[in-house]
């Protein structure tokens, strides 16, 4: 009897799974090759699941990459001419290629680049690797510094599409000739069970912060952003947030995020609700000219630190407490190009790319003066 | 082994020879090739034959960029077992100019992909002033390329250099995408002015970037790039001798006008001295006597010594005349009746256009 009500229950369950197809198992993952028309911003989830953002496809795709051997291990990761490796691996010279994002896997330490082909398209500033090219090749660096293809095909994968993504026929005010779908996507991050993802909707106020729950459920809440912006001396609903982190600020957890020419705007996540236009508190303004790149936080003596990797400014070192205690808002036109939250530069220009490799170790890719494009790591203790 | 290609597109040959490897041997020993694809020169697979067993084919069958980062791993691609062959197929195009090294167990092949086309690179088509001679105050250089090019490069790819090899410093005035026409074909090299005029800051402290009695070479290097992304196909040199510097106007009332005896031949005026050939292109313009603008061709030769005007349709009997703009210029920017530097003291004059009257019989 019970043997039988067993065979049933497996029998219902095998019904089950077949006829809602492969998307009824948890979070709606299914085996085979997502369809990723460009890597646009990457980040690490739990248990090794790898977030890939596609800004042209419009959709976030979690890859379950099995890399889940744990590597405790301090060591620093340094490749030198990592640009040039690439070129070699894609049948090229080191002119031609590009990076898009990188994230390391927090797990096994191993680095994971979104490459594509054709830097050579590059000719004006402003432009960033989304806007030349779809990266389309996943690399891994192992702990060895040896490269690698991450093939997608036969993956356990789960797809979640953005609601509204900016419609490609849109076209960008100043950079000519480039669809604002490019900055469709401008950076992934994963925290506490959401997935949080950066760029453009189709929106009036076209910048936006999309949340997922993680595993997937179906439904994105879409808010959609407002900044006013010192250096600008406007409000700026039409610029994307370049790069954030979730972070707790003061005990509730906020949004920092980082937009070019470079304020610093804080959002409480509490105001972030489904279909709402919220606006942020500007507490910083770095210097125009600039792409803020990569953000992360590191701890260094018991004190966390928030670390800004920059197209045009060195390393930005800036002190949450800082934040915390920072009152009011930037809401004029600021005199020069820097007010607010007081920060620290730090020697680091050229960094394109910034994760952390462990605790310790913050890893970059870093241009340096002689021309080659390196993966560098940096202790954290020189910070 | 060096490979050669064949007109056919295919290419050879690894560890024996094609009389070697004939389809009546019994166990070929391996080979490579290198395969193109007829569609497309850049496009090709290499093909590996006689290998015996199934292997992990990436780990064994290689190709690579020759002169790559030594720890780089081999190219990417797909590996396709057709029978007894396997055929790599690289994930990107092969890169023209780069040549590529293939390898499986003791068989290697180098094979190398064209590099551009050379009819279809830039090249530079002229420079004037064309007369080696200039005056010291020389004040523009034009240099034009038979394609549009990246205006990004000049600073890095322009370069003057002295007598003795030395590159002058800053001798044009530096604009970061260059001084280009709406074509992005004509480069125009404008001398400091600052430096060219006489007794102003930078002409003291650096003096003029052109001296009399030395010799000057303007190089514009081979990577310089056109728009696609061509590099020119050869570097480009003009010597420049220097001569006193030019401290008269050109005075449009001492021209030539030569008759015009053939009724479809240019007007060709004889100018008193070199013009700057732009300007003198743009600012002279030919009516008839009742004030209509006769259409046609501007040009010039014997060194911007000579204008020409070629009517669209070939010349009426009749007077005409011929207005010379009072802002054309000589090569050192002296307009008509007004100096580019005038004596300290002396008050400026205002610069004087000039009107020549011709007839056609």
């Amino acid at each position: 009897m019970r043997k039988a009500f067993l065979f049933l229950a497996l029998a219902l369950g095998a019904l089950y799974v077949f006829s809602t197809g492969a998307s009824t198992e948890d979070g709606g993952f299914q085996t085979g090759t997502p369809e990723i028309l460009s890597m646009s911003a990457l980040a690490f989830g739990p248990e090794g699941v790898l977030f890939i953002g596609d800004g042209k496809g419009g959709a976030v795709f979690a890859v379950d990459l099995g890399d889940k051997a744990p590597n405790g291990g301090k060591d620093l990761l340094t490749v030198p001419n990592l640009e040039g490796k690439i070129a070699a691996f894609l049948g090229t010279s080191k002119d031609d290629v590009m990076i898009h994002d990188m994230a390391v896997n927090p797990i096994s330490q191993n680095v994971y680049l979104a490459v594509s082909r054709g830097r050579g398209q590059w000719d004006r500033e402003w432009l960033l690797p989304n806007d030349i090219a779809d990266a389309s090749v996943l690399v891994k660096v192992d702990s060895y510094g040896a490269l690698s293809e991450v093939p997608l095909k036969g993956v356990r994968f789960a797809k979640a599409a953005l609601p509204n993504p900016v419609s490609p026929d849109k076209k960008h005010e100043w950079k000519e000739g480039i669809p604002l779908r490019t900055d469709t996507i401008t950076d992934v991050s994963y925290s506490g069970g959401t997935l949080y993802v950066a760029g453009l909707s189709n929106e009036e106020f076209a910048s936006a912060l999309w949340r997922f729950s993680y595993p997937f459920t179906g439904k994105a809440a879409a808010t959609t952003l407002e900044n006013y912006h010192g250096a600008h001396g406007q409000f700026e609903t039409e610029a994307p947030i370049r790069t954030f982190v979730p972070y707790a600020l003061g005990g509730k957890d906020h949004i920092l995020a980082a937009y070019l020419c470079t304020p610093l705007v804080t959002f409480p996540l509490a105001d972030l609700k489904d279909g709402e236009h919220v606006k942020g508190r500007t507490v910083a303004e770095f210097g125009s000219g600039n792409y803020p790149l990569d953000m992360l936080v590191y701890k260094k003596d018991g004190q966390e630190k928030l670390l800004i990797a920059n197209s045009d400014l060195p390393f930005l070192i800036v002190d949450p407490r800082d934040i915390e205690s920072y009152e009011g808002a930037i809401a004029e036109p600021t005199k020069t190009y820097v007010a607010g939250v007081r920060y620290e530069p730090r020697s680091g220009v050229g960094v394109q790319q910034m994760d952390l490799l462990n605790p310790e170790t913050i890893l970059t890719i870093r241009r340096h003066p002689g021309g080659n494009l390196d993966l560098v790591s940096l202790p954290v203790k020189w910070f | 082994m060096v490979l050669k290609r064949s007109f056919a597109g295919i290419l050879v040959l690894g560890s024996c020879g094609f009389v070697a490897c004939g389809p009546e041997e019994p166990a070929r020993a391996p080979a490579l090739a290198f395969v193109n694809d007829p569609e497309n020169e850049h496009f090709g697979t290499v093909l590996l034959t006689g290998a015996r067993q199934s292997r992990d084919w990436p780990a064994v069958f290689t190709v690579r960029v020759e002169g790559a980062d030594r720890e780089a791993p081999p190219v990417l691609g797909d590996y396709i077992v057709e029978g007894d062959s396997v055929r790599f197929r690289p994930r990107f195009a092969f890169t023209a100019g780069l040549a590529y090294r293939s390898a499986f167990e003791n068989v290697e092949i180098t094979f190398a992909m064209p590099g551009r086309d050379p009819e279809e690179r830039p090249r530079v088509e002229a420079a004037y002033p064309s007369s080696a001679e200039v005056p010291e105050n020389l004040l523009r250089l034009y240099v034009h390329f038979s394609h549009p090019m990246r205006a990004k490069d000049v600073p890095a790819r322009v370069h003057l250099y002295d007598s003795d090899g030395r590159e002058v410093p800053l001798p044009f005035v530096e604009i970061e995408t260059g001084l280009w026409d709406s074509e992005g074909k004509r480069l125009t090299l404008l001398f400091h002015p600052g430096r060219v005029k006489r007794g102003v800051g930078p002409n003291l402290a650096l003096g003029p970037p052109l001296r009399a009695g030395f010799v000057y070479r303007l190089v514009v290097d081979r990577g310089m790039k056109d728009q696609r992304g061509f590099e020119l196909e050869a570097p480009f040199e003009r010597e420049l001798r220097v001569a006193p510097p030019d401290r008269t106007s050109p005075d449009p009332t001492a021209w030539k006008l030569n008759r015009v005896e053939d009724r479809s031949a240019p007007l060709e005026v004889e100018l008193d001295e070199p013009l700057d050939r732009a300007l003198l292109l743009r600012l002279i313009r030919v009516e008839r006597d009742g004030g209509l603008e006769v259409e046609g061709v501007a040009s010039a030769s014997e060194n911007e010594t000579r204008f020409l005007f070629t009517p669209r349709e070939p010349w009426s009997p009749g007077s005409y005349r011929l207005f010379v703009d009072p802002d054309i210029e000589d090569l050192a920017g002296n307009k008509p009746g007004r100096l580019f530097d005038e004596e300290i003291g002396r008050a400026p004059s205002a610069a004087k256009g000039a009107d020549l009257s011709f007839e056609i019989r």
